[in-house]
């Protein structure tokens, strides 16, 4: 590539002046909880107890979702399920990536539908600029779908996520 | 059992590398709210993909403009209004008596065409090299390094224009 010209040096001094806005108090406290919400790889046998839902057996839901959630999730995709024309496959998720594809195929992302199932309370916390804001653990269904554009064929991920919000509270 | 990263560690990375980051997804989203969404959900994934340790900065990058498109999709009929009521934060930091060639700078940046802005702030802000940013984005080190020369000039005329 061609070395940078002497105007565009002196444009990127000025560019190196400007720094990005700091964190706002309330983004700071929620990317600080966000930790516990990096859930490292674990073996079935080791990580949380897991639950097939009658039905979907290529559902694999951790523990902690409950049969409520589940009875959900399970609702939300029979209510979904595409066309008797199309075909579809669910995968289990090997991580939070893309599915795997074979030689020459790409799968491009296509749907992605978010569900709400639950929403917990959790400790309160003061965020730098003193105010207080009370934890939520909202747990999402998130059933992203991915197409092969040259076959048609289509696979759909469906994935728990944890999200933890803050919400500020009134004090008086 | 899960295990959660090291708090020291996961501190230090947010205090070197967070502004950077949120600035981006400022750039990628249509509002403070998605952007503060797509950059916690985006840290978790990294993290997570690096199996817990602080995740490499092109691979944070490409997490939250992937998720970004992601949201944009889902989005789609959020009304304009909903987008517009939210006022817009400040990309940079802004002090008293800052020059004025810096004040027109940060808002020249907002002008610029979306790909163009894509590879200045990687480039400058985030640190990545021409081939990395090339990667991030699908194209090649010569069409990157050429938006970038384009956002340089435009922004030079920009400032040469208003201060003249």
């Amino acid at each position: 590539m061609k070395p940078p010209l002497p105007e565009d040096e002196a444009m990127e001094e000025q560019l190196n002046e400007l720094q990005p806005a700091r964190l706002p108090g309330h983004l700071r406290q929620r990317l600080n909880a966000a930790r516990f919400q990096v859930r490292l790889a674990t073996s079935p046998q080791e990580g949380a107890p897991h639950t097939t839902w009658p039905g979907y057996p290529w559902i694999r839901l951790a523990g902690w979702l409950g049969t409520g959630a589940a009875a959900i999730i399970a609702i939300l995709v029979s209510l979904r399920e595409p066309a008797a024309t199309s075909r579809s496959t669910v995968v289990e998720p090997q991580d939070s990536s893309l599915p795997a594809t074979g030689p020459g195929r790409e799968f491009k992302p296509d749907t992605l539908d978010n569900f709400l199932v639950a929403a917990e309370p959790l400790d309160v916390v003061v965020a730098e600029d003193g105010r207080p804001y009370r934890l939520v653990r909202c747990t999402w269904i998130d059933r992203e779908s991915y197409r092969d554009p040259l076959s048609d064929e289509r696979v759909q991920l469906i994935q728990a996520r944890n999200q933890i919000v803050p919400v500020a509270l009134k004090f008086y | 059992m899960h295990t959660t990263p090291d708090a020291d560690v996961w501190q230090a990375w947010l205090d070197a590398h967070a502004p950077r980051l949120l600035l981006y997804a400022r750039q990628q989203t249509r509002s403070g709210t998605d952007a503060e969404d797509v950059l916690q959900e985006s840290l978790v994934e990294a993290w997570e993909r690096a199996g817990g340790q602080p995740p490499e900065l092109p691979l944070a990058f490409a997490t939250i403009r992937r998720r970004a498109i992601d949201l944009a999709r889902s989005n789609a009929r959020r009304s304009a209004r909903e987008q517009a009521d939210e006022p817009a934060e400040a990309w940079f930091e802004t002090r008293p008596g800052d020059a004025e060639s810096r004040q027109l700078l940060a808002d020249a940046m907002k002008h610029l065409p979306e790909a163009q802005r894509e590879v200045v702030t990687l480039k400058v802000w985030g640190g990545l090299t021409f081939q990395q940013i090339a990667e991030l984005v699908g194209a090649p080190p010569n069409t990157v390094a050429s938006r970038y020369r384009y956002a340089l000039e435009t922004l030079r005329k920009s400032l040469s224009h208003v201060l003249r």
